[in-house]
């Protein structure tokens, strides 16, 4: 039996390794990516492949070194010697996609293994076809980048030499990936040292019962958490737009079980996988889902293996959630946001003064890249763009915002028009583009680029313009996303979802992200709070008489008239707004 | 006779410091703030202060102050209407932000609300590119038509913020212009009050400024009124972020400086400890009731940053580096219903408190624990079923459910609490590059005193600084804080060199100046520091290094990019020697160094031993300790752990074989 409160307390000790991992990679890595964005994540494992900390950063990384690490040492664990690493980013043994290169490392005191420290980076660009390993045209990972399917990267705490100049020959900007590459490998090392330490202090004999007792605690409490939600079966789906390849619709189904203290996130029904990159890895559809689960259950629970006991994903094999044969995956995280937004739908019912309706759900990759005619000079560059939150209970959708696992900030327009040739034209919030409602969803976005350099090529790997995000409770749907080429012009052309167009100088592109969807019946919301929205030009004059049966009288509210006019709409009865 | 008077307003208690400079007296006193209108309480608590000194308000002649009054403005959301004008199209760049949301796992989490409402922000045509050059002339039909609707909606001012204004200011001058000929209205831009890059930052720190600019005016003008009326001759100096004071025309100017103020006199105080006592590298650790406050002196100054937040709202200005941790005295310990022991992160606060106050609070805190243990002295609370119940809480709550006894669990208590301190101390240390074994533990604040040694130990910090008076540490920080200004000058180019950067440094030194001659300061008064952000070229951050030679010339570029590498190194563990190097801003911070307190360090007398009580640690239970009262402690002194000094404003906790000497200075060195 753990004495009281050393529990505690060991948990922060261990907590304080993983932070230390954290500290040191972020402060030692090159790019931009990990040092501001902390576009990467820090585990600890003992030495029965257990998970047992983690520095929880992005949620994207929830997951992703759970299901790598056990799977790729397991098989080696005899043949690790001190100071050895392995290298990992292959999708297809249980990796996420290319960009994220995850090292592992074996942890050794006193000749023995007491563990593994591993972290997760996102590598700015990992070789492939395209800047960034975002490419939205490829049948096969291949086309993707460089796959490291589990390499012995590492001896004697540096890296080997021929395998490093095999991976930077495939990478563009080598010395700043090499940079990161190092600063991963530090991390590790802390990670050794600390937790050396900690069995010094604590002794190795003493570290298994805590270790023990720490993920019993932990499953204990997320089971209480799980044990408080209505047991029963909840189901959503929705389609997405297509692969971009094959530009038809597909489904994306996601049942959420409740039994007892356990539940169950079961995708099938999910559509088969696609020939082009919409595919996610079940790693993917794991953190997607995940990011939404934290939220209902707690996001204070410790992150280690006693977390994920109660917890059970089914992703069938052959869909689009655990592709087979070498599918490419770069678009797996529009659908890992997806999920999230199945999550909060299918728990509507079960809980419905937690949950919210759908958010933008896309996570907006776009990218850009031609001939800066100011130096000559080539430039890429890649941004995502928000867009509204879902409406809840008792609060509107916020506007403008990432959502579920994404929470990355925007690049300021001045550090964008400095870097490359565009002038950002329009950035703000759409007019009628949130779900209406009791409370409303929150607006999308737009945001206009209009370039001015040479050569330049624009790509969009996203979703979202074929259906709209949902309300909930009779709330309205909101507008979905939008991707035009000059826009109110005589030249004016719709972009797909995935695409890559070719422009010439001086052509506008303007994206439009959704809106969040409504939540409760629009003729509810108080007439004095739609008024307001008028006046902030959030909603139309014409939608508010539509939707939410608002009259305005010189820009007053006129009260009368909206009460005529809501009791005819109520008349009409509900007309739309899915309840699930 | 002259004195000086530093006064610290908070939420509960106004403490004041008074310092007679010909004796070398300090006088202290507290006395309740008043939140309605806390220029009572101040102007309350300077009389009791002369009255206790038994000085004349003709001899004060330095006043020095702390509020908070421009903080709670911000976070009770208390903003004038105003009316921004900005470029057509970017309307919402105010409301947008960053585009993150406050918290990630929070289906519930709302966004901070727009500082001016959507129908309040106007666009013009009209553009300045990233070179500081126009390329599309102001639209200035737009302008006028801005002005008037602005006026028409009533708006108190009117807030300007264009692109790229930090690199040419020509259409928010401009425009400015148009509002003061078309309207009474008052207009500011953002390239006067933060010509720095990044248009979401600029607007909202100007918009920021301009909420609470009349508050903070109201509340001085106030409080000059009262200290005239006293026939005090000092005009009040004000405490900002950056660790300086500056005077009433300069606070309201700068009014967001004022707004994170509140750890900055401490962290002042703290630093003078560490270097009157000769440590270069020093943590501080003020834990009040609720948090506390970790601050780090480096090379004997304390770490500054340019990036701070409130309410989810970015405030760049220059700030003392303070990180919050949710330990304070008040934190509630609490059995989860997994059998799990925490603390934290709700907090008893001061009202009803920790339940040994008696006051109706019914939740075990650290300082029940502390009292469990006999680290506090039982007889300080009146109340007798108060203490009884304080131990039963703990018993009840947390022992019980534990299957322990009520002091093994009030020391887990304890450690707990502890745990999450140290974490964050490595965190913060490490994050620079830093052992923190290589630091001096500075512990004040209430509540800092009693928790500073366990944390050490377990930091493997080998000494622990008491400074004197902890209690009222703050308020004598302000008495020591130098007369400190900065000002920023976006730089017009990429690479550093020595012609374009003479031309920036040359107008952000003549503005800092300006700014000193209107308090009264000469030229040669002033110390001027130039300091520079640069970066690689790519980067999107920057890291801030000193121009050591004070002016750009050929040779002081050289070093000063060679300064940068060295820096960029020792911040992020590697430099790229061989990569283009980009210079964005230069920040000049001009001080008038304020005289040291050349305060007598004297004993009261009686003995200092007083009592001896048990007191339980971790090694061995319940031992006899000696109990010293603090202020009869001697310099020269030196005693062994265990042991407690207690004190009015707090108590130390000194563990078994622990040794502790009292200073020249009077602060107490424990070594551990």
């Amino acid at each position: 039996m753990v004495s009281t409160g050393e529990l505690e307390i060991f948990r922060h000790s261990l907590k304080s390794v993983v932070e230390e991992m954290g500290a040191t990679l972020q402060r030692t890595a090159y790019s931009t990516n990990i040092k501001i964005r902390r576009d990467h994540t820090c585990a600890l494992f003992d030495a029965d492949l257990r998970h047992v900390a983690q520095h929880d950063l992005a949620p994207q990384h929830i997951g992703s070194l759970v299901s790598v690490v056990p799977r790729n040492i397991g098989e080696r664990e005899d043949e690790l010697e001190p100071g050895d690493g392995i290298l990992i980013n292959d999708p297809y043994r249980g990796a996420v996609h290319l960009p994220d290169v995850m090292l592992i490392s074996p942890l050794f005191h006193d000749d023995e293994i007491i563990g593994y420290a591993a972290n997760s980076a996102h590598h700015v660009d990992i070789g492939g076809g395209t800047p960034g390993g975002i490419p939205n045209d490829s049948t096969e990972l291949y086309g993707e980048g460089v796959v490291i399917p589990g390499v012995h990267a590492v001896s004697e705490w540096d890296y080997r030499g021929e395998v490093m100049d095999l991976l930077l020959r495939n990478v563009r900007e080598p010395e700043m990936r090499r940079g990161d590459y190092r600063a991963q490998l530090g991390a590790n090392r802390i990670g050794e040292e600390r937790f050396a330490a900690l069995h010094d202090r604590y002794g190795t004999e003493e570290i298994v019962p805590l270790l023990d007792e720490l993920l019993d605690y932990t499953e204990r409490r997320v089971r209480n958490a799980i044990e408080e939600l209505p047991d029963g079966r909840y189901e959503a789906e929705d389609m997405m737009d297509g692969d971009g390849i094959t530009d038809e619709p597909v489904r994306l189904r996601l049942r959420v079980e409740i039994d007892g203290d356990e539940m169950t996130l079961d995708y099938t029904g999910t559509a088969e996988q696609n020939r082009g990159p919409l595919n996610c890895t079940p790693a993917m559809a794991f953190a997607g889902a995940m990011a939404v689960v934290m939220a209902v259950v707690g996001e204070d629970l410790p992150k280690n293996d006693g977390f994920y006991r109660p917890l059970e994903v089914i992703t069938p094999e052959g869909t689009m959630v655990n592709p087979v044969d070498n599918a490419p995956v770069a678009a797996g995280w529009e659908i890992a946001m997806r999920a999230g937004d199945l999550v909060t739908k299918a728990l509507a019912d079960a809980i419905p003064e937690r949950t919210i309706a759908a958010t933008k759900g896309i996570v907006c990759n776009v990218a850009f890249g031609g001939r800066d005619t100011r130096d000559e000079g080539k430039y890429v560059y890649y941004e995502t763009v928000a867009g509204g939150f879902g409406a809840r209970e008792d609060l509107d959708g916020m506007d403008a915002v990432q959502t579920h696992f994404q929470n990355t900030a925007n690049s300021p327009i001045e550090e964008l028009e400095t870097e490359i040739p565009v002038y950002v034209r329009q950035y703000g919030l759409l007019t009628d583009s949130a779900g209406a409602g009791r409370r409303r969803g929150g607006c999308g976005v737009r945001r206009d680029y209009d370039f001015y350099g040479e050569n330049a090529s624009f790509s969009l790997l996203t979703d979202r313009t074929k259906s709209d995000p949902w309300g909930l409770f009779g709330g309205r749907s909101a507008a979905p996303s939008e991707f035009l080429l000059n826009p109110e012009s005589e030249n004016e052309r719709p972009l797909g979802s995935k695409s890559t167009t070719d422009l010439d100088s001086e052509d506008v592109v303007s994206l439009r992200t959704p809106g969040g969807g409504g939540y409760g019946e629009p003729t509810e919301r108080e007439p004095e709070r739609v008024v307001e929205d008028i006046r902030d030009g959030k909603v139309s004059p014409a939608a508010a008489a539509e939707e939410y049966g608002v009259v305005l009288d010189d820009g007053d509210l006129d009260a009368e008239a909206t009460d005529e006019c809501r009791a005819s709409l109520r008349e009409e009865g509900s007309k739309g707004g899915e309840h699930p | 006779m002259t004195v000086r008077i530093g006064v610290d307003t908070g939420g509960t208690f106004t403490d004041v410091v008074l310092y007679d400079a010909e004796t070398g007296d300090v006088t202290v006193t507290k006395t309740p703030s008043t939140p309605d209108a806390f220029d009572e309480g101040v102007l309350t608590g300077i009389d009791e202060a002369l009255a206790a000194a038994n000085a004349d308000t003709s001899g004060v002649d330095f006043l020095s102050h702390g509020t908070t009054v421009g903080t709670n403005a911000v976070l009770e959301g208390e903003i004038p209407p105003l009316g921004l004008i900005t470029n057509a199209g970017l309307e919402d760049v105010l409301e947008i932000g960053d585009q993150t949301r406050p918290a990630l796992y929070d289906l519930q989490v709302e966004k901070p609300p727009a500082l001016i409402p959507r129908r309040r922000r106007l666009g013009v045509g009209g553009r300045i590119d990233y070179a500081g050059e126009e390329v599309e002339t102001l639209d200035e039909d737009d302008a006028r038509e801005a002005a008037q609707a602005l006026a028409n909606a009533e708006v108190e001012s009117v807030v300007v913020a264009t692109l790229f204004s930090h690199l040419n200011d020509a259409h928010e001058r401009r425009i400015a212009e148009i509002v003061a000929t078309e309207t009474d209205l008052d207009c500011t831009t953002s390239s006067a009050v933060y010509p720095e890059p990044r248009e979401y930052d600029r607007t909202v720190t100007t918009v920021l400024n301009e909420a609470i600019k009349v508050t903070i005016r109201d509340y001085l003008d106030r409080l000059t009124a009262g200290i005239d009326g006293r026939e005090i001759d000092a005009s009040p100096n004000v405490m900002h972020s950056g660790g300086g004071v500056f005077a009433v025309e300069q606070a309201t100017r700068s009014a967001i400086r004022t707004v994170l103020s509140g750890p900055a006199a401490g962290g002042v105080a703290m630093a003078a400890v560490a270097n009157e006592e000769g440590r270069k590298s020093a943590i501080g650790l003020d834990m009040g009731g609720t948090s506390a406050d970790v601050s780090i002196v480096e090379n004997g100054d304390l770490v500054r940053t340019n990036e701070g937040e409130i309410n989810d709202l970015p405030i760049n200005v220059p700030l003392i580096d303070v990180n919050t941790v949710g330990a304070g005295g008040g934190s509630i310990a609490w059995v989860d219903e997994a059998g799990g022991l925490r603390v934290g992160p709700r907090s008893a606060g001061a009202d009803p408190g920790p339940v040994c106050y008696g006051s109706g609070g019914a939740e075990p805190t650290i300082t029940d624990a502390n009292l469990v243990l006999g680290r506090v002295d039982p007889t300080d609370f009146v109340d007798d079923p108060a203490v009884e119940a304080a131990h039963d809480a703990i018993g009840e709550r947390l022992a019980d459910p534990l299957d322990t006894s009520t002091e093994e669990a009030a020391l887990s208590v304890l450690r707990v609490a502890n745990a999450k301190t140290v974490r964050e101390i490595r965190r913060v240390t490490v994050e620079r590059g830093r052992d923190p074994a290589e630091f001096t533990l500075v512990a004040f604040g209430g509540a800092g005193p009693m928790q500073a040694t366990a944390i050490a130990a377990n930091l493997e910090i080998e000494s622990v600084l008491l400074p004197r008076d902890p209690g009222v540490f703050s308020a004598r920080g302000l008495l020591l804080a130098d007369v400190r200004m900065d000002e920023s000058q976006a730089y017009r180019g990429s690479a550093p060199d020595a012609e374009t950067g003479s031309v920036a440094l040359a107008d952000a030194r003549e503005r800092l100046l300006d700014r000193f001659d209107e308090q009264g300061f000469a030229d040669e008064d002033v110390e001027v520091e130039v300091l520079a952000d640069m970066r690689y070229r790519g980067q999107s951050y920057e890291v801030t290094v000193p121009l050591a030679e004070g002016e750009f010339t050929d040779s002081s570029v050289e070093s000063l990019v060679e300064r940068f590498h060295d820096a960029h190194a020792r911040r992020y563990g590697h430099a790229m020697r061989n990569e283009p190097i980009e210079l964005v801003t230069i920040r000049v911070a001009g001080t008038v160094p304020t005289a040291d307190l050349d305060a007598t360090f004297e004993a009261d007398s009686g003995d200092a031993l007083v009592d001896s009580r048990e007191v339980y640690f971790e090694e061995g239970g319940f031992v006899a300790t000696d109990i010293y009262d603090r202020s009869a402690l001697a310099a020269g002194e030196t005693f062994e752990g265990p042991a407690i000094l207690e004190e009015a404003s707090s108590t130390a906790v000194l563990p078994p074989s622990s040794e502790a000497t009292v200073t020249e200075r009077g602060n107490v060195d424990v070594r551990l």
